[in-house]
């Protein structure tokens, strides 16, 4: 019988049916010529593009037509062939003697036989022809199956009760007008209802496709059962209405890959002991202008860190485990941002050579965590409560291979990854990579591809020259993905080292390319309360308030604008003088100004030591406190300790630093290196005033993340030092690496190649002095210039003494190496012939 | 009857309840924007209404050759051309009331300009119009050419391409609410910079400008033009021609106020120029106005269903007095946004001059002029007197024919010259001090006392006048607070010979800059200086802090009191090729020959120092 109904179905629906498979024929025909091996995609499938592609590779092929619009072509023809199937005979079967059961069987084989198969099909076989395993390809046309049947059960069950095809478009013109109606009100919950039925493989979604199809399906046939409604009348209609929109809610409910096992255990033990912590200072809250909470939303963004990990245990992402933000894929927070903290911790740590660190790329702050929340007026002030996903992780060298190599091939479980070296006469250091794999709703290790602008992230790409000990991280230049017909995910990346462009003496014969996998290690679940007053966008060192000084005011301006303002230190107001403050306390320095701040210390010192920053400010408050405030000002500093840098040198002025000699070498740890020379030089000062020997490995430590000579040149007056200096400076020349500093070198950039080379060199060191020779021979010549060589000139003493111009002294430099200096103790300085 | 008016009465009897329904949802659309309803309710109006308006299309003109719907057609036939302009003007009757409604409630809303009306007909309503022309005649072509004659098979592929087109059309129909957050952009808040001077100028009741204006810049800078000003935390209403400002809100956010506004346009006159590069301004109720550190601006959906208006939306951060320092103790109540603002450059005007304020520095300028104030008291003295102190200030290469001039202030200047603080050196050098020791007299006396207390300089003044006696409690009581204190000062305080002061005098004098040899010898022979403490500390503080504060002096000392790293720091120096280091290594080291330098190589770590005569051997 129900062969007989289908045959049926074949008799009334041939031209209709032969007409969708044709379609469906057209619309799969890029995937079927599509080679496998090839770089570029297949023609108008490519889903999604990033950058653009460097000259010299060959392009790939970009369609006119919208790949978007093929897709719906194919959703649009498949939809109205189950809608006839379902609609089709409803006025002769009412009256036929049949039993339901075998009714509804035979319109499930009809779709079955007539859409979901031959999509199954076909989609199988664009797998096969690109080399899936029979395991992928079945389990993804198991998932088309799965997706497809439903969805167009959904959608026959739907047509069955509009009736005919007029009352058909009625009803979706009634579904259009409640989702207009009530996405507004509910903004992100009833527009998802129409989208299942746009997107004809269905597989990208998964089980919140199969949730969305159950429902609507039991919904739909439940629904003439309890309300006797009749096909075509309006109760009918609008009860199917009803239905989907009903399946819709259900399915938003559905984890996106709820079937999918997790890939790593979700209690895990070794993250028991851990927790999260909110860096301070980055911690913002401000109002989500695209949030989706009706009354308006706040958006709350931090860096997250990790206390109580063991090192040995891997490393932590933290994400906000929140379903107000609109994310789409809930596995792709188990991955580090690229260029984060946590990221170049996890690949130094199986790394060969140290990880090349230098300024671009590596610009993602730590853990980064956004959340959204109602932005409700009567709690203002509450706590908000975090709640975060830890995903443990390492990272796993998959594969090390010499750079130069024909196109190489790695499996990795599922997928398939092929990867080829380019060298163009502007970038020697390019990579290519295509991987391919089954697509998550149906992978069943969802941490791997999907086919979604994130694809290929489970893989580290880096650059290794062993014999100048140092990896490069490769960093994305061009995105490329699309979905395969069938269940797989293709994906492509082109990948460039960013701060090498300059660096012609790096050879990439001898170089190799490692490929990182992430390995998942398990996850947990932590909830943070969070106190809203901390996010304070003004504090700290970029303060509000200092944005309302004056930046470098004339001293004219001074005297002609503002001293015939000027308030009266004995009887004015703090808002007058704040005000004076502001206007005049970024003047550049001048003794005048410093004497007229001075003035008030006595009675505003806090609002002084607010602008400390400003030398003027510093100075007046060195000038103008009296010594009967010191416990005061101290108290003041001890509250908050982050201004000990900034204050060290009124600190020093009045001989104070030893009121807070315990907060000192905090102040050193704080200050990065390189920050404001002057401040940090004289924190170092005030240490090294107190003469004491556990001060001694944080000034070291210092130095050698500074490499500041002028810290050298204090340490090293220091009494008993000298051993651990020595071992300091070794460090500090080890660290040193020609290749590297010159890869820093860029035009425009002509200070500091030599900076970390002045006190290893100083301090006698001649393996420094070769790199720094070494250095000197591979600057390219357009690099070399005055300013370089004044870096250097003073730790060099020719004998005779030469002219000093550049020509002079390029002409003492070159040709001679490490062995033609003596180095003289005495003064730090090298000597050398003048004539070689 | 005629044909036509049979026909129009036919579709009408048959659609007037999808009509009705019409009418009452356009009423509806049209009485929401003055009830309290939202902006989401209007926006869903706006899009049903739409919608609907398809819907009622698709239905009169597909009725008869689609469905045929009105079946008795055949047997009372109407001709084609009559059944054809009763399906257009009935349409017409169903568009043309809504529209007119519609823009009697923009009329109300809005209050355009007559040119604004002018362009919004010919833009919106007008594309409104075409594009629905464009719909129907399709539609009516497709039905009339290809579905009517279709039968069979043929018939059902015609109305499946129909379809295929027509869910397509419909959903691209729908209103801009339900498309995902169109086109945000986000950005930091645009500083007024160069604009600071003309925005200051238009906002002169202003106590204090707060946030970034404060960068220097050009010589010449524009004009500012204010383009919209909107009350913070008003409720709905019309805000300049074309405009409607729908909500504007502002929050505390800690130190700052967010404020966000949702504006509706006829066309983009105002909002482009705000949405392109706003520099925005917040007023404050004390008077501060602040600038905008951060914002984001979107276009938000329209809610005029077929006019197709422009809203969008604005948030912005700004800066608020409660950063300042001296409003730690205030809360968010105390300053309330009262105004945001928004500025463009004024191309009409010329750029005006840059205030001295903003000007870049330029360290090649000329000094100003001298200026010589008149020989007697009168208007504008007193500026002058200040004027000429000012261009004394910080100045070097003034003609000393001009100096001289100066120094011949009447007596006249006393007052404002005590008045005005602090002088500069330069000032107190070539003017002040001459006036004073001329013009000085015992009246003045308290008031240079109470001057001295703050700048130690008027000692050199009070010893040359033989008041040293009454300088010395001042002195005394500045230098007990350790306040700086010049070498004249100390030497002054290490003669009174008092051991209660020596530590302070010590700690005083490691301060100097400059002038400690000069005063060496007061501060050993003073009684109760420690020097070898004294001596142990300055090297210290010069070797690991600045040696160009005479450590030289500290490091000969040190070396004379047995310091060996002192005395490298000499051999360093010397080898460097300092003479006078030389000399004094020379002296201290009597055993060294003329040559030093190697000598000083071979033997430097082995020499001792002999406490007895303070050399090293």
């Amino acid at each position: 019988m129900i062969l007989h109904l289908l045959k049926t179905d074949w008799q009334r629906l041939k031209r209709p049916v032969l007409a969708v498979w044709l379609v469906l024929l057209v619309t799969t025909l890029p995937w079927l010529l599509h080679r496998p091996d090839s770089f570029t995609g297949p023609w108008i499938e490519i889903n999604s593009s990033q950058g653009p592609i460097p000259e010299g590779i060959e392009r790939p092929f970009r369609s006119r037509v919208d790949p978007e619009l093929i897709r719906y072509l194919l959703a649009f023809a498949t939809l109205l062939l189950s809608s006839a199937i379902g609609m089709h005979d409803t006025r002769w079967q009412a009256v036929s003697p049949l039993r339901p059961w075998h009714r509804l069987s035979a319109k499930l084989a009809a779709i079955l036989a007539f859409i979901v198969a031959p999509q199954a099909i076909l989609g199988g076989l664009v797998l096969q022809l690109h080399g899936f395993p029979p395991g992928a390809i079945l389990a993804g046309a198991l998932g088309t199956v799965a997706s497809l049947v439903l969805l167009h059960a959904a959608a026959a069950l739907f047509a069955y009760h509009c009736g005919t095809l007029w009352t058909w478009l009625a009803g979706i013109a009634s579904l259009l007008a409640a989702v207009i109606v009530l996405s507004p009100m509910f903004p992100g919950r009833f527009e998802s209802v129409l989208h299942p039925f746009i997107d004809p493989w269905a597989m990208d979604r998964g089980p919140r496709y199969w949730i969305f199809g159950g429902t609507a399906v039991v919904i739909l046939l439940l629904l003439p059962k309890i309300f006797r409604t009749r096909p075509g009348s309006a109760p009918a209609i609008t009860a199917a209405v009803l239905a989907l929109l009903a399946a819709g809610m259900a399915s938003r409910r559905a984890p996106e890959v709820a079937l999918a096992s997790p890939p790593a255990p979700l209690n895990d033990p070794e993250l028991a002991g851990i927790a999260p912590e909110i860096i301070p200072g980055s911690l913002r809250i401000d109002d989500d202008f695209y949030g989706t909470h009706p009354a308006g939303s706040l958006l709350l963004s931090a860096a997250v860190r990790t206390r109580g990990l063991d090192a040995e245990a891997g490393f932590v992402v933290w994400s906000a485990a929140t379903r107000s933000l609109r994310e789409s894929r809930v596995w792709t927070h188990a991955f580090p941002h690229e260029g984060s903290v946590t990221d170049r911790d996890a690949l130094s740590a199986v790394l060969p050579s140290p990880l090349f660190q230098g300024t671009a790329g590596w610009h993602h702050p730590e853990n980064q965590v956004r959340d959204s929340f109602p932005d409700q007026a009567d709690q203002a002030t509450a706590p908000l409560e975090l709640r975060l996903n830890g995903h443990r992780f390492r990272y796993e060298i998959l594969a090390d291979l010499p750079w130069r190599e024909r196109p190489t091939t790695i499996s990795d479980g599922e997928i398939r990854i092929v990867t080829r070296t380019l060298e163009l006469p502007d970038e020697r250091f390019l990579l290519d990579t295509v991987a391919q794999g089954p697509a998550s709703g149906i992978a069943r290790d969802p941490l791997h591809l999907t086919w979604d602008p994130h694809a290929l992230r489970s893989y580290r790409f880096v650059l290794h020259f062993p014999y100048e000990k140092i990896c490069v991280p490769l960093w994305r230049n061009v995105d490329q993905s699309a979905p395969i017909p069938g269940g797989g995910a293709w994906s492509r990346r082109i990948l460039r080292p960013l701060e090498l462009e300059g660096s012609r003496h790096l050879d990439p014969a001898g170089a190799r390319l490692i490929i990182l996998k992430h390995v998942p290690l398990g996850s947990i679940r932590r909830v943070l309360t969070v106190d809203r007053s901390a996010a304070d966008p003004s504090a700290g060192e970029g303060t509000d308030w200092i944005l309302s000084r004056n930046y470098g005011l004339r001293f004219d301006a001074y005297l002609k604008n503002h001293r015939p303002v000027r308030p009266d230190p004995a009887t004015g107001s703090e808002a007058e003088f704040a005000r004076y403050l502001r206007a005049i306390s970024g003047t550049f320095y001048e003794e005048l100004a410093v004497r007229d701040l001075a003035e008030y210390a006595p009675r505003f010192s806090p609002l002084l030591l607010s602008h400390a920053r400003q030398r003027t400010a510093a100075m007046a408050l060195a000038a103008g406190t009296p010594e009967s405030a010191r416990e005061e000002l101290l108290t003041r500093i001890r509250e908050d300790p982050s201004q000990v840098p900034r204050l060290a040198s009124v600190l020093l002025e009045r001989g104070w630093q030893t009121g807070i000699r315990d907060l000192l070498p905090s102040a050193l740890k704080v200050a990065p290196p390189g920050y404001d020379h002057w401040h940090t030089n004289q924190i170092a000062a005030a240490i090294a005033l107190l003469e004491d020997p556990s001060t001694y490995p944080q000034l070291l430590d210092f130095l050698e993340r500074s490499r500041s000579f002028g810290i050298y040149r204090v340490l090293r007056e220091l009494p008993g030092i000298d051993e651990a200096l020595d071992e300091a400076i070794w460090n500090i020349t080890r660290s040193l690496s020609p290749s590297v500093e010159l890869s820093r070198l860029r035009p425009g950039l002509i200070y500091g190649v030599f900076h970390g080379f002045q006190a290893p060199v100083a301090h006698g060191n001649p393996v420094a002095l070769a790199k720094l020779l070494e250095l000197w021979r591979i600057l390219p010549s357009d690099m070399r210039s005055f300013d370089q060589v004044r870096a250097f000139a003073d730790r060099f003493e020719p004998q005779p003494p030469i002219q000093d111009t550049f020509d002079a002294w390029r002409a003492f430099i070159e040709g001679k190496s490490a062995e033609d200096f003596t180095h003289d103790p005495l003064t730090g300085k090298w000597l050398a012939p003048s004539q070689p | 009857m005629s044909t036509f008016l049979h026909s129009l009465a036919i579709l009408w009897s048959r659609f007037r309840t999808e009509i009705l329904a019409f009418g009452l949802l356009v009423l509806a659309a049209c009485a929401a924007p003055f009830t309290g309803l939202g902006p989401r309710v209007m926006v869903a109006l706006a899009g049903l209404e739409t919608l609907l308006l398809f819907w009622i299309t698709l239905r009169i003109l597909l009725g008869e050759d689609g469905f045929k719907t009105s079946g008795g057609w055949r047997t009372r036939p109407i001709p084609f051309a009559s059944l054809l302009v009763s399906q257009f003007a009935l349409l017409a009757l169903v568009l043309i009331p809504p529209l007119l409604l519609h823009a009697g409630v923009v009329h109300l809303l809005f209050q355009p300009s007559p040119e604004q009306w002018q362009s919004f007909l010919s833009g919106g309503i007008l594309k409104t119009m075409v594009g629905w022309l464009v719909f129907v005649t399709a539609l009516k072509l497709f039905s009339a050419f290809i579905l009517r004659p279709l039968e069979g098979i043929a018939r059902k592929a015609a109305w499946s391409v129909l379809v295929i087109v027509l869910v397509p059309v419909l959903l691209v129909a729908l209103p801009d609410g339900l498309q995902q957050s169109p086109g945000g952009r986000g950005g930091s808040g645009e500083a007024p910079r160069e604009l600071a001077q003309g925005i200051q100028q238009l906002l002169p009741h202003t106590t204090e400008f707060i946030g970034e204006w404060n960068d220097s810049g050009p010589e010449e800078v524009p004009h500012a033009r204010l383009i919209a000003a909107f009350p913070v935390n008003a409720r709905r209403g019309p805000a300049g021609p074309g405009l409607l400002l729908e909500s504007s809100v502002a929050r505390p956010r800690n130190q700052r106020f967010s404020v966000e506004l949702a504006l509706q346009a006829l066309d983009d006159s105002i909002i482009g120029a705000i949405s392109r590069d706003p520099v925005a301004i917040v007023r404050y109720s004390n008077g501060m106005a602040g600038t905008c550190v951060e914002h984001k601006v979107r276009q938000a959906p329209s809610a005029t269903p077929f006019l197709s208006t422009l809203g969008y939306r604005f948030q912005g951060s700004f800066i608020s007095p409660l950063s300042l320092p001296e409003n730690r103790d205030a809360t968010a109540d105390d300053f309330r946004p009262v105004e945001i603002l928004f500025f463009a450059v004024d191309d009409k005007l010329p750029p005006m001059t840059s205030s001295l304020d903003r000007l870049r520095r330029d360290p090649a300028a000329p000094a100003p002029p001298l200026v010589i104030p008149p020989p007697s008291r009168g208007p504008g003295f007193d500026l002058a007197v200040r004027e000429l102190i000012d261009s004394v200030s910080g100045r070097d290469g003034t003609p000393p024919s001009a100096l001289e001039l100066a120094k011949q202030l009447p007596p006249e200047a006393m007052d404002p010259i005590l008045a005005y603080r602090p002088w500069a050196d330069s000032a107190w050098e070539n003017v002040i001090r001459a006036f004073l020791l001329r013009h000085a007299t015992e009246v003045q006396k308290p008031a240079l006392l109470e001057r001295l207390a703050l700048d130690p300089q008027l000692t050199s003044f009070f010893i040359e006048k033989g008041w040293s006696r009454d300088a010395v409690p001042v002195l005394r009581h500045r230098a007990k607070e350790r306040l700086p204190l010049d070498t004249a000062s100390l030497k002054l305080l290490a003669e009174q010979n008092d051991p209660d002061l020596a530590p302070d005098l010590a700690a005083l004098a490691h301060r100097l800059n400059r002038g400690v040899g000069e005063l060496a010898p007061a501060l050993r022979s003073s009684a109760g200086f420690d020097w070898p403490a004294f001596v142990r500390e300055g090297w210290k503080q010069r070797k690991y802090g600045e040696y160009e504060r005479e450590g030289w002096l500290y490091a000969i000392w040190a070396a004379e009191l047995g310091d060996p790293s002192a005395l490298r720091r000499l051999a360093e120096r010397t080898a460097e090729g300092m003479d006078w280091e030389r000399k004094q290594l020379v002296r201290l080291i009597p055993a060294a020959p003329a040559d030093i330098i190697p000598y000083l190589r071979q033997n430097l770590p082995q020499l001792t120092h002999d406490p007895a005569t303070g050399t090293w051997r």
